[in-house]
């Protein structure tokens, strides 16, 4: 099996966030299984606390969601919407951990890892009153799959057995068989199973994420691709919430489902997401009691950083830059890599530029799991070189003299043009021409162009970002074997693919753990790739919230169990 | 005047081609396509079959050709940014927010601006032109993008008179609306001034005075009606950019308009939105150039004759 | 009645030149220079803008800080006399950064009006005085060129050729000539009915010397008015562009980006907000009181 098709498909660009969200906070457009969590508040989900109070909430909401059907969406925004109103087999509870939720109980796994057996649970019904059964799910996900739905994000369906064959059919006749041969099948109206492509170590809490949520088929071809999921009246689900109102690009209203399984440790009767896109609004609105939910830039969050009411919530999400070693062939040298990178004050990137931010020691994010029940920073400790000019000037001159030349060529750094983009452009030029007397150019872009040069390797050097699509290393690490679609910058090393791909194929995990660590030091020891920051969201959340679970992936919040509390 | 109409509605008609052919074009040079956040995560193959099913893998004159017949039946297609909403529809519901938004501050802004430059005209040189023409110099030297968070800060945090934000009661209409007319203000009331100032200096002004008629009377019958021509000239198109949506007011307010449309639209590569945008920029303003046009004329019957011989 | 005697005429003395203009001859400039000198609010405008110009081409050159130096455990500074202005978000000397970016807002700005001057002008004087096809053809390509919007167009061409001042000056080039050629046209419909045009076409004078010599001063109060708004709305162009991101190639500023910027930070670092504005707000002031000023000044029916 083909490197491409199964491993690289599983990051995720964070794109929604640095796409719609044109301040500097942005949203987290990641997803993926379980962490150790962050809740914003002490989670009330025991039902001993009691609310009091009109159980209402109003949320600023970034980015109006771009569709809220459960096969197309693809960011973010939808994410956390269709994750109140529907769900899936499986919820994440506040330590990310999955709860049944549709599922009565947690899945039969067969000894080889491959075949996922799962008993729905009693009574559960969609938002109409008919009941959920397990053939709503295998049409879920056979419509994913479907080229004709134009889903851009089934990838991780298509980890079921059989699944590419789906996504990759020419004509529906070839669809349609392909269809009946994928490895989810309705066993009765309450069982489910699943049957995997190759063992995935962390598919129950996938089975938690948007793209494994079950569709009512009859009202899906009501409205057709094309409208699913378009408006209030074209969404239903089977979660805590039912979509009352969508006012599209101002607000969207959610109210309690009463006809949903757990109803009663559901505490909030209404939600009101007001679509606001600019921090300070965000904030004046929250500062007059016009919502109780909103989040910070850089600047407020450095006036705020002392207030009760701050939520800091570290996302799984990586900004790095990259080194394009065909475009600059004097990146093929070690030391030089090592001195661009060595040059980089991090910490002063999230003092000024970034703040709120942590400063990057590794590739892989800190809060992010090892595979083996750890995490993987504590485990892997600080691998990437830091900063010190002196020494960064001494490499460049040691790596000019190893590849033969004089000096550095001006490059020119590519980034996304909005929220905090250019600005990060900015402060990489000038650490580069103060710390390694090197000139950079500065060149922000829209965001589809940016990408658009960066997948086809045409650039010098860019400031790019990426959130984990799963709560395990290898969706930072298997993006750097050589080949891979993310490894754009062509960097190549026979030590880092071998032990990668050992890990992928290993059932020890703790022998896998460390076979990862052991991959990610080879990474920054080359200095591979040049890690800056992980991604924080600060919010301002009003005391009265109580539960509101803010996971580090996946969702923005999660509203199942949050009440007020006044 | 019927020919002249037809004529003209005939010149609308390929000036709107014109432009639907030359954006097509040119969106095509942008770097990037809509799917460029997919692409490296789902297989070639399956990539090759979702552009395939946008008919994006067509010709560009094939995918042309049809999306001029689409456009020909009312089609503008699919938003790639909200693959469940037409362009069609996303644009007639963030252009009710514009078009509301934009039709009070303009309404705001004629009312103050002639006000303003009638009066400078008026009492030129004089302390009421000084003082008339500083209140709208204010509005043109400071940009929406520091008046709007001032407001929405200072009115609607600090004192508290009006929300900093949002579009639910007339209360929120009345910020964004007189931060957006802030510009236009600035810009009618100088155009008045200085047509005010040119028409005094008439002949025929000096007849009306000589004939004995009353201040008022020449000014209203005479002064104003002559020198609103210029400015009518520039109303037509003022009006266009503030009901088509401001971007920096619309998203300081948090108001649903057309605004950030375009520009999200460019960022995202989504094709579909920006030619249908564009094009629906250009109808109105094409629309509105005609009737302007045509309220030229009525305003000044010499032009009928010289205009369009 | 008395006759009167023929001796009591004598022949008047003979005059050299009666003729002659006693006062001293000035021409069209001179007396409208000279009318302006007497309007002491455009005169300030004038002084001022020349200050400012002045501070934006040595301020940078007397300062021992630079636009790009990032010295990061100064971020945020409050001015003081190390930093007249302060300091920014990377810790760079606002006072330089600011008069930087005066320099390039006004090249931006007067790049606009001269392209506005002569394109916009031009195509609108040949438009109305030719009229009837010509000027229908002529109606129809600005009409086509002015419904693209700007911004499409700008950011297109700051992605093809890369951030900076050219590619938003040849943006603005493409269509911000156009509202300038439409006034003038109206302006000119009016105007070429007049007699004086009529006189001056009977006496054999062609087109290009009727627009030039006898159109264009008469439209010379409009056109000015005009320009004085252009300057600002290129500049006002190139903040927005800014605000949306695709300005100026980082880090360099002009005015419009510095206050972009720091309307973001207003609420805490109302020093990075308050200087570039006072500086936007006193060159636009300036234009516009320079502006009214020069279109007395020049308009020749207030001559006197």
């Amino acid at each position: 099996m083909k490197f491409k098709k199964f491993t690289s498909t599983a990051l995720v660009l964070t794109l929604a966030g640095s796409l719609l969200a044109a301040c500097s906070g942005n949203n987290s457009g990641s997803n993926a299984s379980e962490s150790a969590g962050n809740s914003s508040a002490p989670a009330s989900g025991s039902a001993s606390a009691k609310p009091t109070g009109p159980q209402e909430l109003v949320i600023n909401y970034r980015t109006d969601p771009p569709a809220l059907d459960v096969s197309i969406a693809e960011s973010s925004s939808s994410f956390t919407i269709l994750g109140a109103i529907s769900e899936g087999l499986y919820r994440l509870d506040k330590d990310l951990q999955p709860q049944p939720a549709l599922a009565a109980e947690l899945p039969q796994i067969s000894p080889d890892g491959l075949t996922y057996t799962v008993k729905l649970r009693d009574g559960i019904t969609w938002a109409d009153g008919t009941p959920v059964t397990a053939q709503d799910f295998v049409y879920s996900f056979r419509r994913t799959l479907d080229p004709a739905t134009k889903a851009t994000y089934a990838f991780m369906v298509a980890w079921i057995k059989g699944g590419e064959a789906v996504m990759t059919a020419k004509t529906p006749e070839d669809v349609k068989k392909a269809q009946e041969a994928l490895g989810a099948k309705a066993l009765d109206e309450k069982t489910l199973e699943i049957k995997l492509e190759r063992p995935v170590a962390f598919f129950t809490s996938t089975l938690a994420f948007l793209n494994f949520y079950p569709q009512k088929q009859e009202f899906v071809d009501k409205w057709g691709n094309e409208k699913s999921g378009a408006d209030a009246d074209k969404v239903l689900g089977a979660g805590p919430f039912v979509l009352k109102t969508w006012d599209h690009g101002q607000k969207l209203v959610l109210e309690k489902n009463p006809k949903y399984w757990d109803a009663a440790n559901v505490k909030l009767d209404k939600v009101t997401l007001n679509v606001v896109k600019d921090n300070a609004t965000g904030l004046n609105l929250y500062d007059t009691g016009a919502a109780d939910y909103t989040v910070l830039d850089g600047t407020q969050y450095m006036q705020l950083k002392d207030n009760k009411e701050l939520v800091r919530k570290k996302e799984l999400v990586t900004g790095y830059v990259n080194f394009q070693h065909t475009k600059v062939p004097a990146f093929k040298n070690v030391k030089i890599r090592q001195a661009y990178t060595a040059a980089i004050d991090r910490q002063g990137l999230v003092d000024t530029v970034l703040q709120g931010n942590t400063a990057a020691v590794g590739y892989t994010p800190s809060g992010n799991l090892d595979g083996n029940g750890q995490e993987f920073r504590k485990v892997a400790g600080d691998l990437e070189q830091p900063f010190d000019a002196a020494k960064a000037k001494e490499l460049l001159a040691q790596g000019l003299a190893e590849a033969g030349l004089k000096e550095m060529p001006e490059l020119t750094i590519i980034g996304d043009d909005n929220g905090t983009g250019p600005k990060v452009l900015e402060f990489l030029a000038g650490q580069w021409e103060q710390n390694l007397g090197v000139k950079v150019k500065t060149s922000p872009m829209p965001h589809a162009n940016r990408l658009e040069l960066e997948l086809n390797k045409n650039y010098e050097i860019v400031s790019t970002l990426w959130g984990a699509d799963y709560n395990d290393p290898m969706t930072w690490l298997d993006m750097y074997l050589t080949g891979g679609s993310f490894n754009t910058q062509d960097w190549s090393s026979a030590e880092y693919d071998k032990l990668v791909k050992g890990a992928q194929s290993d059932t020890n995990l703790e022998n896998r753990a460390k076979s990862l660590v052991e991959a990610e030091k080879i990474l920054m020891n080359e200095a591979a790739v040049s890690p800056l920051y992980y991604r924080t969201l600060n919010i301002m959340v009003k005391p009265k919230v109580k539960g509101l679970i803010q996971p580090p992936y996946g969702v923005e919040f999660e509203l199942k169990w949050t009440s007020i509390e006044e | 005047m019927l020919k002249y109409a037809v004529r003209r509605i005939i010149y609308m008609i390929i000036t709107l081609w014109v432009i639907v052919t030359a954006t097509f074009f040119l969106m095509k040079l942008l770097p990037g396509n809509p799917f460029a956040n997919a692409s490296a995560k789902l297989p070639p193959e399956a990539l090759a079959i979702i552009i395939q099913q946008y008919g994006l893998d067509q010709p560009e004159w094939k995918q042309y050709l049809k999306y001029v017949v689409n456009i020909t039946q009312g089609d503008f297609g699919v938003s790639y940014q909200y693959p469940t909403r037409t362009v069609a529809e996303v644009i007639s519901k963030s252009f009710q927010a514009s078009l509301e938004l934009g039709l009070e501050s303009l309404f705001l802004a004629i009312i103050v601006g002639l006000t303003l430059g009638t009066v400078a005209a008026l009492k030129h040189n004089k302390l009421g032109d000084y003082s008339a023409m500083f209140v709208a110099l204010v509005g043109i030297s400071i940009p929406s993008f520091v008046v709007g968070p001032l407001l929405s800060l200072y009115v609607g945090v600090k004192a508290g008179w009006l929300p900093p934000g949002l579009w639910d009661g007339p209360e929120h209409r009345i910020m964004p609306a007189i931060a957006l007319s802030f510009g236009t203000i600035a810009i009618l009331a100088r155009m008045m001034r200085a047509s005010m100032l040119e028409v005094s200096s008439m002949d025929y002004i000096k007849t009306a005075k000589s004939k004995g008629l009353s201040t008022t009377a020449v000014v209203r019958n005479h002064m104003v009606r002559n020198a609103i021509l210029p400015v009518v000239t520039i109303l037509g198109p003022i009006a266009v950019n503030v009901i088509t949506g401001t971007l920096v007011v619309e998203r300081i307010f948090a108001v649903p308009g057309l605004g950030a449309q375009f520009v999200e639209s460019i960022y995202s590569n989504d094709y579909t939105m920006i030619t249908g945008l564009t094009l629906f920029y250009a109808s109105i303003l094409v629309v509105v150039m005609f009737v302007t046009d045509i309220v030229y004329g009525l305003v000044d019957p010499r032009i009928r004759v010289a205009g369009r011989r | 009645m008395e006759a009167i005697s023929k001796e009591k005429f004598q022949p008047a003395e003979k005059t050299a030149n009666v003729e002659a203009i006693v006062r001293p001859s000035v021409t069209y400039w001179q007396d409208a220079w000279r009318r302006l000198k007497k309007n002491r609010m455009a005169m300030a405008g004038l002084i001022v803008l020349i200050i400012l110009a002045g501070f934006a081409i040595f301020a940078p050159m007397f300062s021992s800080h630079d636009y790009k130096t990032q010295v990061l455990k100064d971020t945020f500074l409050k001015p003081s006399s190390a930093h007249w202005f302060g300091t920014d978000q990377l810790g760079r000397d606002l006072w330089v950064r600011v008069w930087w970016g005066v320099r390039i807002s006004l090249f931006i700005g007067l790049a606009a009006a001269a392209i506005d001057l002569v394109v916009g002008v031009l195509y609108g004087g040949i438009s109305a005085y030719f009229g009837g096809r010509v000027d229908d053809i002529m109606q129809r390509i600005l009409e086509i060129i002015y419904a693209i919007p700007l911004l499409l167009l700008a950011i297109l061409f700051i992605v093809f050729m890369g951030p900076g001042i050219s590619s938003i000056i040849i943006a603005y080039a493409i269509s911000g000539w156009v509202t300038m050629a439409r006034l003038v046209r109206g302006q000119m419909l009016l105007l070429k009915e007049q007699e004086f045009v009529l006189a001056a076409r009977t006496l054999g004078a062609r087109p290009a010397r009727i627009i030039l010599r006898h159109l264009v001063p008469n439209v010379l109060g409009l056109i000015i008015v005009q320009l004085t708004y252009v300057v600002p709305t290129a500049i006002f162009f190139e903040a927005f562009l800014s605000f949306v991101g695709v300005g100026i190639r980082p880090p360099m500023a002009s005015l419009g980006k510095l206050i972009s910027e720091g309307a973001q930070v207003m609420r805490y670092q109302p020093h990075l907000l308050l200087y570039p504005t006072i500086l936007f707000s006193l060159i636009l002031l300036s234009f516009n009181l320079l502006g009214d000023g020069l279109r007395d000044a020049l308009d020749p029916k207030m001559r006197k």
